[in-house]
């Protein structure tokens, strides 16, 4: 390791004699010695030399030490160079203002052997100390930067540039937690994430790795937001300290349905704008931040919106509302509420920061508020979701058949439309066709449970008060549900060129008269569920109603031709 | 004032002069030569700045060579300059032309000891 021998020690006096005395007893010590006769000379062996360590008389022609050891600390920058002033300078208004200058340490006249060894062998440690600690340092600036660098591609993924979502999300969010995530399910629905870990720095913002990885994936594989939240808190429950989780909200937004489904848990009210009316709906938090609960304590209740096309839903940090400015006041609610009043729904997301930014500047960095914003569209201005279709086999299975039946302990706890959905894309021909499979049996099973089991009434959800009271009763009677049941029916055959899918559903309910059934779009009847039929019709090729009206036929054949 | 310290205060501390030759050794006798002759050149310097009445530049001199002869041990002398610093720090250079008469007659002992341990 280093010892304290041969080091390079400049020695500058502009007295003969000193520098003499000194130079002997350095040179005692086995260390080189380099002479400067002022400060302007220092100041250039300094550059020439590189010296380990500087004895600084401070009184000095040309130029004197306590300038010239402003100059060498500004060109060490990082580096420790440890200057001793040479001084018989006795008050302590000098002594103080050689330190001020940059010295370390002073040595008084007469120069003691004794005390000199020791201050080298002290300052030559410290400076070891120093470039092990500089050394350090870089080595963690290197390593913040490759993190940033994944975080990026893991937070920044997704669907977040699409035209109906706008987004902020500070530059340095890898160092404090913020994260914000969108991806389609199959059917084309969008999904919203906004998260705000506790705590700071990386180790806050490391839960949002496997937080985005299993967002991502569910959401695309259809699993609902409830489905999503559950595995999202039992990993975070399981991977992070105590101290540690996640505030977050989650919403999806039903472009088909024009609906809203929202989970908000620890982050302020997020706030659904409507455009016709200019009106504000508060969607408060009432669920506990993600990773705090157990895995079979954490129910997540999420709430039921309409929305229509121009409304947008706005979540956020709390960056927002504790924004500072210069006298210590925070922005709070009552400023950001009154944004709203008035103001045209796409105007909104730039007034916000742009009125946070001129109440906080000259404190603190606006560019750290966490904004993320989406309006509802039409299913045609997004398109269809495109999904990876490299994975799975060739060709995969050709001709089989599979059943399901879901009593009604089933009905009540899972969802099944995931996993069907990744058994029909294990058929090569059907993958490139997910988005529309899954709405279709989406479609039928929410029919099938909906009004044929719960019996329903599809018609409450053209009001905005008969949408909450719709959900209301699901959940209700869903919960109450002790006898019924869906089956699924499914078959696939090989066709010439691709191959035919047949798609039944069957339920429990008393059925529908369907040769006198109105198919038309707009008018939602009883078992139809409105838009949905004339959706699903669009879909498939064939489709059937059978017996009482408790069972349906789809079928879907592929290759797909442009005219059908 | 000038004379406070004389009884008490020694013309050359003869264990800082041992200790410098040990450490000097051989090269003890250049390092004696180098102190006379730059002293010799600092007093010629103090008697033009005096004359030139500018206390700054007395102040400056006497410090150094304050320092210089606390180095070799000459005590006594250090404390004449540092004397004539003090006088000059506060810009009373009345007394200067007396003190540095006494620095003169301090250095003439000094050197002759110093020549006396060479031998």
């Amino acid at each position: 390791m280093n010892s304290v021998t041969d080091l390079k020690i400049l020695v500058a006096d502009d007295n003969r004699s000193d520098r003499m005395i000194l130079k002997a007893i350095v040179r005692r010590e086995g260390h080189q010695v380099i002479e400067a006769e002022n400060g302007h000379e220092a100041v250039t062996m300094y550059d020439q030399f590189q010296p380990d360590i500087i004895l600084m008389d401070a009184l000095m022609p040309v130029m004197n030490g306590l300038e010239a050891t402003r100059l060498i600390k500004s060109r060490a920058g990082g580096e420790l160079i440890p200057i001793i002033f040479l001084t018989s300078l006795q008050d302590a208004h000098s002594l103080a203002e050689c330190l001020e200058s940059g010295g370390d340490d002073f040595m008084s006249k007469p120069y003691s052997q004794v005390i000199l060894k020791a201050k080298i062998k002290a300052f030559s440690r410290m400076r070891v100390m120093h470039a092990q600690l500089e050394a350090h340092n870089k080595q963690m600036v290197l390593e913040q930067q490759v993190a940033k660098a994944v975080f990026d591609n893991v937070a920044h993924s997704g669907c977040l540039d699409l035209p109906n979502i706008r987004y902020s999300l500070s530059p340095m969010a890898v160092f404090n937690g913020d994260t914000v995530l969108a991806e389609r399910k199959p059917d084309g629905s969008l999904v919203l994430f906004l998260g705000d870990f506790t705590g700071h720095g990386l180790p806050a913002a490391i839960g949002a790795m496997p937080l985005a990885e299993i967002f991502y994936g569910m959401v695309a594989k259809g699993f609902s937001i409830e489905e999503v939240l559950r595995e999202v808190n039992s990993r975070l429950y399981s991977i992070l300290p105590t101290e540690v989780f996640c505030c977050a909200a989650m919403v999806e937004l039903n472009l088909y349905g024009k609906s809203l489904r929202a989970w908000v848990g620890g982050v302020p009210d997020l706030y659904l704008h409507q455009q016709q009316s200019s009106q504000i709906q508060k969607i408060r938090s009432d669920s506990l931040p993600l990773g705090v609960l157990e895995p079979h304590a954490f129910n997540p209740r999420v709430t039921e919106w309409p929305m229509a096309n121009g409304d947008r839903i706005f979540l956020w940090s709390d960056g927002i509302v504790e924004a500072e400015n210069t006298e210590g006041e925070f922005f709070g609610e009552p400023r950001l509420e009154a944004l709203f009043n008035g103001t045209d729904s796409e105007a909104l997301f730039d007034l916000i920061l742009f009125e946070v930014e001129r109440f906080s500047s000259g404190v603190g960095h606006s560019d750290d508020i966490t904004l993320l914003t989406a309006a509802m569209v039409d299913i045609e201005t997004l398109g269809m979701p495109r999904f990876d279709a490299s994975r799975g086999a060739i060709g995969g299975p050709l001709d089989w058949r599979m059943s399901l039946e879901l009593g009604p302990q089933s009905l009540k706890a899972f969802n099944p439309l995931p996993m069907i959905l990744n058994t029909l894309v294990e058929v090569e021909g059907l993958r490139s066709h997910s988005g529309e499979l899954y709405t279709l049996i989406s479609e039928l099973y929410s029919n099938a449970l909906e009004h044929g089991v719960l019996r329903l009434d599809s018609k409450q959800k053209a009001s905005a008060d008969g949408f909450a009271r719709y959900y209301n009763q699901r959940e209700q009677r869903l919960s109450a549900l002790e006898s019924g049941q869906v089956t699924f029916r499914l078959g696939h055959s090989p066709e010439a060129e691709g191959g035919r899918l047949t798609i039944e559903l069957e339920d429990s309910g008393p059925g529908f008269d369907y040769a006198k059934a109105n198919r038309s779009a707009d008018t939602p009847s009883v078992h139809y569920g409105g838009r949905g039929m004339a959706l699903v019709e669009k879909l498939c090729d064939q489709l059937q109603y059978e017996g009482k009206g408790n069972r349906v036929t789809a079928v879907f054949r592929w290759p797909r031709l442009e005219s059908r | 004032m000038s004379q406070e310290y004389s009884e008490d205060v020694m013309h050359l501390d003869t264990q800082v002069l041992r200790e410098l030759q040990q450490l000097l050794g051989d090269d003890f006798p250049d390092l004696v030569e180098t102190f006379l002759k730059d002293s010799t050149q600092r007093i010629g310097e103090l008697e033009l700045t005096i004359e030139s009445t500018v206390a700054e530049d007395v102040r400056y001199a006497a410090h150094s060579f304050k320092g210089s002869s606390l180095n070799l041990g000459a005590v006594r002398l250090s404390e004449l300059c540092r004397q004539l610093e003090e006088m000059a720090l506060h810009g009373r250079l009345y007394r200067s032309s007396e003190c540095l008469e006494q620095i003169k007659v301090e250095f003439d002992l000094v050197a002759a000891e110093l020549q006396n341990n060479l031998n």
